[in-house]
């Protein structure tokens, strides 16, 4: 199996009151393609720190962060979330005066997906995520929050990229909606292939995943649940 | 007497300097505004993947295309305006000086016995035609883009400072 994102010799520190806080240290972490993981630990454990490293909106303090075998920094951070990463936050991060369709089209447009036709391929993904082509084309506002998510979703995987990473992405969704999208990221991981990450706190989600990874002494440890 | 001429053309040069310099720090704080505004989008267009660049030259797009508008409709109505305007000020410039004339006419009279049609005998310029040459909109056209453009681009280069992590993750 591919290694798609690997963690070397990773450190994360920030200072508080002129103390230093050690959220990563030391890790050496591999994830491969078509598995589905999930990352829990309690909160500050620093599941949002790994997050923001692996999907390249941060630096390490030290160490490297490697997509395919090469420094996220030196393929460029704003490169590596345009070509190689998606990301569905927990609090969806939608484009707020945009309709769900639009959201989804801009996100192709920016990462330059080569589809003619990306209104259809939008709607195409939106369908198959749950939302109908009249709920595609209301303003995200006018959504429910699962609905939302879904958008977010659709949004992440309209990208056509190898790594999904997600924070939190059943958190405010109900256990129908929940199951729904952990069905979905399995699929992706074990049908097309794709790496998945969730970053959670529920252990449901958990046990629903490949390899279950927990945030422990400042290092990432494969539990089995 | 071209003196209220003069005067008129002076106050217009003072007038186009105050409105630029005044134009560019309004126009510059509307778009510092406006980033601050729509901080969260931008935040989230970069975690997408859009270059900060980019959104730069989004931004002075915008920009431009309200500026095209506005210059648009300035060459319709610039050459009523400015006429208007120039009316006025010049008005005001030949009362003020007829009065001065007035006054230093009495003067003599009260000290020399004068007569007061001596040294009136000058018609003053009390009206002046106004017209907008197309060198001239080129010009003011040439000014505004100037202006525009360094407006939007010395604020929005703080974009280049955005993290998106600490947008998103901050709202969060």
């Amino acid at each position: 199996m591919e290694t798609i994102l690997q963690f070397k010799n990773l450190n994360y520190h920030y200072k508080s009151n002129n103390k230093k806080i050690t959220i990563l240290d030391n890790v050496n972490f591999s994830f491969q393609a078509g598995h589905f993981y999930t990352i829990l630990g309690p909160s500050g454990s620093g599941k949002t720190t790994t997050l923001s490293l692996a999907s390249g909106l941060d630096i390490p303090r030290s160490g490297s962060v490697l997509y395919k075998g090469t420094d996220i920094r030196k393929i460029g951070l704003d490169s590596y979330r345009n070509q190689h990463v998606s990301i569905i936050f927990q609090s969806y991060n939608l484009i707020t005066y945009m309709t769900a369709l639009q959201n989804v089209v801009t996100a192709m447009e920016i990462t330059g997906v080569d589809v003619r036709d990306k209104k259809g391929r939008a709607l195409e993904l939106l369908e198959k995520i749950g939302l109908t082509e009249v709920e595609a084309k209301r303003k995200v506002l006018q959504l429910s929050g699962g609905q939302q998510q879904r958008v977010a979703i659709a949004r992440a995987l309209s990208c056509n990229v190898d790594l999904l990473i997600a924070d939190e992405p059943t958190g405010s969704l109900d256990q129908v909606t929940s199951l729904d999208i952990i069905e979905l990221f399995k699929e992706l991981a074990h049908k097309e292939n794709k790496c998945i990450i969730v970053v959670t706190h529920s252990q449901e989600v958990a046990r629903q995943s490949d390899t279950a990874v927990y945030l422990e002494k400042r290092n990432l440890v494969i539990k089995k649940l | 007497m071209v003196g209220p001429i003069e005067n008129v053309a002076s106050t217009s040069k003072w007038i186009i300097y105050l409105v630029s310099v005044a134009g560019s720090i309004i126009l510059g704080l509307i778009i510092m505004l406006t980033i601050k505004e729509r901080r969260k989008e931008l935040g989230i267009l970069l975690a997408i993947g859009e270059k900060k660049g980019k959104l730069i030259g989004q931004l002075l797009v915008e920009v431009l295309c309200i500026a095209a508008l506005a210059f648009s409709l300035s060459v319709f109505t610039g050459g009523t305006v400015s006429q208007a305007m120039g009316d006025s000020l010049l008005q005001k410039e030949v009362t003020s000086s007829e009065e001065q004339q007035q006054q230093g006419a009495d003067n003599q009279v009260f000290m020399f016995g004068m007569n007061d049609d001596q040294g009136q005998d000058v018609d003053p310029i009390d009206n002046i035609d106004i017209s907008v040459t197309s060198q001239d909109v080129l010009k003011l056209g040439g000014l505004g883009l100037v202006i525009a453009i360094l407006s939007t681009i010395l604020p929005a280069l703080s974009i280049l400072r955005l993290n998106p992590k600490d947008i998103l993750l901050k709202d969060e």
